[in-house]
């Protein structure tokens, strides 16, 4: 509010104060006009009066008609202007000297008028040849009034070139009037200016580095910081709510964080609950299965001679399916259990868990006798557990497709790109269509029917979480009946693996 | 058939089925001559501690092995192995774990709590009865079972 009312009383002061200067500069102008015109007219008053005199002089002199016309001629003009310059406005400190002026002028003509007469009284007496005496009388009185008539001239000459210096005078006196007003003007202009200029940075120009500042430090996090701003204009207010606005980000900050604690708190109950549905799944799911398996081997053995063939399949489709069904169990348990588990990196001495994991494979009953070359294996970082888990997957994997060669043959490499280690296991088994390559890798997807391999389908499904979760990428190549090689990632941990 | 005296396996199994196949699997490899089978494990203090049902019984005559479920009504298998282990006269008693779960809590605690194995109850039946067979000829013919009594 303030600011825009002293904005707009500032802009009306200058406005006043240009309109001042351009008045005053136009009066002056006018002024200054009006007397250099008078200026003017004195000068030629001065000619005039000078070439009057002069006539006054010459006709004096040469008393010839000619002369006396000429004079006649210029003592009216002149003396029309000199009425002429009465009559228009004319400035009261000229009125006394032009009015003796007048005077003068007239008094000259008066002289002037004698003089005629008289010369013409003494053509008379001369032409009438009265006495030498009387023509001598005329000639003294014609001395007597032509010098009246010339120091009249002469009057009216000096008080002419003083009106001309008075004039003149006036005209300096205005123009340097002119010039202190235009000064005061100006300094006034200038310290109202500068005025305003210091009001505009204690008002506006500190308030807002004060309100740059504070939004800074505000940027920077240190939301309780208040805007110290006192004045009580647009920018206080501006500042005001600013702080209010830092303020209520640091609620809503707070209010954040607590539902954070909060949801993170409720996710964690949610957590536990899954954990102990997936205990209760496993262990009370188990125990009807074993029964439904134990039970119908029970009666095969007891009862066995008493059924048929058929009846016998029968009873061996019920044992395979509850096995089945466990196999399920447990895999889906290990896919869940796997989201969940928190992972411990460490460096892993990849050659020696994969001789473990292939030696612990070898040892199930009815394993093939398949052949590893595991070469030098680069160590790498991960969660122990499940890189065995995903060894354990890939080699049973292996081990299992080759079950039909004889000579089934594991390969399992590695090798560096850039940043990150690269480790296959390539087995001579029966291979896969690429065409379902994308198939792979998901749950209970299997590209071979159960007759031919067994298999729940999720063993490559949860390969690919446990790489997923480390960060690195799953892949395989594969030709039909020329093996299959699986490809996994696990970026380098320089400090980790050299350290 | 049970013969208080020579009881050589303590079986604490509170499912009706689990116990039928594993009698079964320990009669078919000789091993089901000395059962004795308990189905919670109140039950299974009161006759190891011969309290309750079983007062009057020899404390003394400690089984060879303790086959512990660990999910069960009344007392918790891991809480009967504690007070077995907490007590003079059973504490040198072999005691398997023989569960369903795979949980590695389960694993963990029973070990801490001084069990001598874990074994996890497969589902298949061909496999149960070889695991089975396995514990009964270890545990009582290849393993020599400490003094009856305890460190008493």
């Amino acid at each position: 509010m303030k600011i825009k009312n002293t904005l707009t009383l500032s802009s009306l002061i200058f406005v006043i104060f240009l309109l001042a200067i351009g008045f005053l500069m136009v009066y002056t102008f006018g002024q200054i006009n009006r007397e250099t015109k008078e200026s003017y007219k004195a000068t030629q008053l001065i000619k005039d009066m000078f070439e009057l005199n002069i006539v006054t002089y010459e006709y004096f002199i040469h008393h010839e008609k000619r002369m006396q016309q000429q004079w006649k001629l210029k003592y009216d003009s002149s003396g029309e202007l000199l009425r002429r310059m009465i009559k228009q406005d004319i400035h009261s400190e000229y009125l006394p000297i032009m009015v003796s002026l007048i005077k003068d002028y007239e008094r000259l003509g008066d002289l002037f008028s004698w003089i005629l007469g008289n010369f013409n009284e003494r053509k008379k007496l001369i032409a009438e040849n009265k006495r030498q005496a009387e023509i001598d009388i005329t000639l003294a009185k014609e001395e007597r009034l032509m010098a009246q008539a010339l120091m009249r001239s002469q009057n009216i000459t000096t008080k002419v070139l003083k009106f001309s210096d008075i004039v003149q005078q006036r005209i300096v006196q205005t123009q340097q009037r002119a010039i202190w007003v235009a000064l005061f003007f100006i300094i006034g202009f200038a310290v109202f200016a500068s005025c305003v200029s210091f009001f505009a940075i204690r008002a506006i120009t500190r308030p807002i580095n004060e309100l740059i500042k504070g939004a800074e430090r505000i940027g920077k996090g240190h939301l309780e910081y208040n805007v110290n701003i006192k004045t009580k204009n647009e920018i206080g207010i501006l500042a005001a709510s600013f702080t209010s606005m830092a303020g209520r980000l640091k609620e809503a900050n707070e209010e954040l964080e607590q539902r954070v604690i909060e949801r993170t708190a409720e996710l964690e109950i949610a957590n536990k609950e899954l954990e102990a549905f997936s205990y209760s799944v496993s262990h009370d799911l188990r125990a009807p299965l074993r029964a439904i398996s134990g039970f119908s081997e029970m009666l095969v053995e007891d009862y066995g001679d008493k059924l048929d063939s058929d009846g016998r399949h029968q009873l061996k489709v019920i044992q395979s399916s509850a096995r089945d069904m466990g196999q399920l169990i447990d895999d889906l348990l290990a896919f869940s259990r796997l989201g969940r588990k928190e992972m411990s990196v460490s460096v892993i001495d990849m050659g020696a868990l994969v001789r473990e994991v292939f030696k612990k494979l070898q040892l199930a009953p009815d394993s093939s006798k398949a052949r590893l070359k595991a070469e030098e294996l680069a160590p790498a970082s991960g969660d122990p557990a499940m890189i065995r888990e995903v060894f354990s997957n890939l080699l049973s994997n292996a081990i299992k497709f080759t079950e039909p060669r004889e000579k089934a043959v594991i390969e399992v490499g590695s090798r560096l790109e850039g940043e990150e280690h690269i480790y296959s296991v390539r087995d001579n088994g029966v291979g896969f269509d690429m065409k379902y390559v994308d198939k792979l890798f998901r749950v209970f997807q299997r590209l071979h029917r159960t007759e031919e391999f067994e298999g729940t389908g999720i063993g490559l499904a949860l390969v690919q979480r446990i790489i997923h979760r480390h960060g690195g990428r799953v892949w395989a190549e594969s030709k039909v009946n020329q093996g299959a090689t699986f490809y996994f990632t696990l970026s380098r941990d320089k400090e980790r693996e050299d350290g | 058939m049970d013969k208080l005296n020579e009881v050589e396996i303590l079986l604490v199994e509170d499912n009706p089925q689990d116990v039928e196949l594993t009698l079964r699997a320990l009669k078919k490899h000789n091993l089901a001559n000395s059962v004795h089978v308990v189905k919670d494990g109140a039950e299974a203090l009161d006759y190891i501690f011969a309290s309750g049902a079983y007062e009057g019984r020899d404390v003394g005559k400690t089984p060879k092995v303790i086959l512990l479920d660990l999910k069960l009504p009344k007392v918790d298998g891991l809480e009967v192995l504690k007070r077995i282990r907490g007590n003079d006269r059973t504490n040198l008693i072999p005691v398997v774990i023989l569960t369903s779960s795979k949980e590695e809590a389960d694993r963990i605690n029973g070990y801490k709590l001084g069990a001598n194995s874990y074994v996890q109850k497969p589902v298949d039946f061909d496999k149960f009865s070889e695991a089975i067979r396995q514990l009964g000829l270890y545990w009582l013919l290849l393993n020599e079972p400490p003094p009856k009594g305890g460190t008493a």
